[in-house]
């Protein structure tokens, strides 16, 4: 068995570029193909075959890391990186977008299915006059393949295009439901986010102007080994490339698009938006930040990571406190775990290595309880015909399957035990305590509370509210098959994180 | 040479003060392409020795720039009447003040921050200027076509600033790039088409339902 896990590594590495090719760009050419097809039954096909595949040689790559030997990046400068030694959060991040789009298509194939059986209104009454499918398989597959993309550059300008792409690619998604509200959220998508990227793309500029006295090199291979950077310059590129990526990763102040976006998309979509986009854009900070440490900022750029992080778990706070809508309250929880991604990049820029795998943890753990969460309130729109948490009484009885996925859901994204989220909450407060940062330790107990108070108010009225005209809902059980999935898949990442770090 | 891309420098400074003054979208798309041209045209003009790949990759920028979108643009603009009914939010009076204020700043930035390249007198405070000028577009203008415009203008601004410190770049990461802001243009504009439709209007401030309560 050993023997053949090696081969398939050792394979797998030395044909790691043609599989980093052929991942990036099939989704492109399946997402191009679906547009062709005659029958809609067939494109949902397509999105699931390529899910499938798209994962299976993502398995095959990441098989790559255990090959004991593998490329060391190679020699020559390329725009994709040439292997995931040296490169753990590209492997973490490609790993968390095609477990998810796997769901997401899974759900996606039911929900297209049930969305052609029942017409649909939105908030204020008109009949929803959905997107044809061929667009939305096509842009699915063409955002997958922006994302794969994302996780594969070894070239700063290239990071920013494929970042960019993701936007692009995502808007004509958000809006599949063509009503006012989604227009609305798309246009404030895609405004706030292209704008927020153009600034990254002068960040970017910055950078080479950094590194000039070396060639002026974007390729990160040559900013992590430059040894001479300007200190103006690299500092300018740090603060433009955080507010540029910052934007798309929803810190605040500049998360103001998210909340909008992640609401309004269907389902599937808030799901990829929160569980995969958002880490991408995260991965343009991470190779930010990385050039700065390199270049010798590391505390300037942990100060703005830390500042900035607990700024957005500030102001997650505030608005989940004050929720009326579940999917929104759902979408600011995500901006709340950004901020603490944030917060633990700062802590680890400071020298602390241990803190990566923290991140890691985080980012996993959120990405696969937030998409889970998302399938979940997709259906319990579909059942109750509202985004409003208080217009939803006594799931307990009237739809026991979905709440039961949704008080679980709760409990994990609280961070409570087993969830892999509890870790990166303690640490960072053991971290704020050990540094002597009191006061930053007691207001994010604080924080962390009044977010727990804010969900516990949403999530126990939808399960355990009566009402005199409760009915029981006949469920669809089939298509939240990636929830329970991902809900266990992240208890088990408690565990295993638990027993390996027991030692340390 | 030199002497063209001075006066092309200029020319683009210029573009800034119309694009702050007029008000009608139509002018503003006029003025974007023709900046658009400009920035796009010069390091054509900046580069000593002909190469027949930064001459195809200008070539396509100036077509898209200069033709492309302001075509997608003004068939937006021609099919709503309200887009010629519009009135300034502002004097201008208001947009000469603006206007030098960009103009100051940009200076100002360009002289505190140390450039140790050969690129042209003014090209620097050029760009800064047409990054600050589109961001203001973007904030101050609410008709959904100027907001486009003013992406574009940032994105001319951005440009400029790479050609003028000479970021060289792999020729897929220049066309990758440019990819994306041809598709940004593209879904932005159909974004703006389906908003005319739905909500009959083109003030992106009518766009104000989601928000917290």
């Amino acid at each position: 068995m050993i023997f053949f896990i090696n081969s398939i590594a050792a394979y797998s590495s030395a044909l790691f570029r043609e599989l980093s090719l052929i991942l990036t760009i099939m989704p492109a050419f399946l997402g191009l193909i679906s547009f062709f097809l005659s029958s809609n039954s067939q494109r949902k096909r397509v999105l699931l075959t390529g899910s499938f595949f798209h994962f299976l040689i993502t398995l095959l790559i990441l098989s790559s890391i255990f090959y004991s030997g593998g490329l060391d990046g190679g020699q020559k400068t390329s725009l994709l990186i040439e292997s995931f030694s040296g490169n753990a959060e590209n492997a973490v991040f490609l790993f968390i977008v095609s477990v998810l789009f796997c769901g997401a298509s899974w759900y996606g194939y039911w929900y297209l299915k049930l969305e052609e059986k029942t017409q649909r209104e939105d908030e204020e009454g008109f009949i929803l006059n959905d997107e044809p499918e061929a667009v939305f398989v096509a842009f699915m597959l063409l955002f997958l393949s922006s994302m794969t993309l994302v996780c594969f550059s070894a070239h700063m300008g290239l990071l920013w295009a494929s970042i960019e792409a993701t936007t692009l690619f995502s808007a004509p998604l958000i809006y599949f439901h063509r009503s006012r509200r989604s227009l609305e959220a798309t246009w404030k998508y895609l405004v706030v986010c292209s704008v927020g990227i153009a600034i990254a793309l002068l960040g970017t500029f910055f950078l080479s102007l950094a590194s000039h006295k070396s060639g002026g090199s974007l390729y990160l291979k040559d900013l992590l080994s430059c040894s001479m950077y300007d200190l103006l310059w690299i500092k300018l590129s740090f603060i433009f490339l955080f507010v540029g990526y910052g934007t798309k990763m929803g810190l605040a102040p500049l998360h103001t698009w998210l909340p909008d976006a992640h609401s309004e998309a269907p389902s599937v979509v808030s799901a990829l938006l929160s569980g995969a986009l958002l880490n991408c854009a995260f991965l343009g900070i991470w190779k930010t930040n990385e050039i700065a440490v390199r270049a010798g900022i590391g505390d300037f750029s942990s100060s703005i990571l830390t500042a900035f992080g607990m700024l957005t778990i500030f102001v997650s706070a505030v608005f989940i406190l004050n929720q009326s809508e579940y999917k929104r309250a759902l979408a600011y929880s995500s901006v709340e775990n950004m901020g603490v991604m944030s917060l633990l990049l700062g802590f680890a820029s400071r020298g602390d290595n241990g803190i990566y795998k923290l991140i890691f943890l985080n980012a996993l753990g959120h990405s696969f309880i937030k998409s889970a969460m998302f399938f979940t309130a997709g259906m319990i729109l579909m059942y109750y015909k509202t985004k409003k948490f208080f217009q939803v009484s006594n799931m307990a009885e009237r739809s026991p399957f979905a709440a039961s996925l949704w008080f679980a859901g709760f409990i994990l994204l609280a961070g409570a035990p087993p969830s892999p989220l509890f870790f990166p909450k303690f640490f960072i407060l053991k971290f704020s305590f050990m540094s002597g940062s009191y006061f930053s330790a007691f207001l994010l107990i604080f924080l962390f509370s009044l977010i727990f108070a804010g969900f516990a108010r949403i999530f126990v009225s939808m399960v355990f509210s009566q009402n005199a005209e409760d009915e029981r809902i006949r469920e669809e059980k089939l298509i939240l098959a990636p929830s329970w999935i991902f809900f266990a898949a992240a208890s088990l990442l408690f565990f295993a994180f638990f027993y390996f770090s027991r030692g340390a | 040479m030199e002497i063209i891309s001075q006066f092309i420098v200029l020319a683009v400074i210029f573009c800034n003060f119309f694009l702050l003054y007029s008000y009608s979208p139509s002018e503003l798309v006029k003025f974007t392409a023709i900046q658009g041209v400009l920035t796009a045209a010069l390091p054509l003009l900046s580069s000593s020795e002909f190469e027949y790949q930064a001459s195809a990759f200008a070539i396509c920028v100036i077509f898209l720039k200069g033709f492309f979108f302001p075509l997608v643009l003004n068939r937006i603009i021609k099919k709503n009447v309200q887009y010629s009914n519009g009135k300034p939010h502002y004097s201008g009076a208001i947009s000469a003040l603006l206007y030098l204020s960009v103009f100051f700043l940009s200076v100002w930035l360009s002289a505190r921050l140390a450039f140790e390249t050969k690129a042209l007198a003014w090209i620097i405070p050029a760009s800064f200027m047409t990054i600050f000028s589109g961001l203001l577009l973007i904030i101050l203008r609410s008709q959904t076509v100027s907001q486009i415009a003013g992406y574009m203008v940032l994105e001319n601004g951005i440009y400029c600033f790479g050609s003028a410190v000479f970021v060289n770049q792999p020729l897929m990461v220049e066309a990758a790039i440019l990819l994306d802001i041809f598709v940004a243009v593209f879904v932005m504009g159909m974004a703006v088409f389906h908003i005319e439709r739905e909500f009959d209007d083109i003030d992106s401030e009518k766009l104000s339902e989601l928000k917290e309560v």
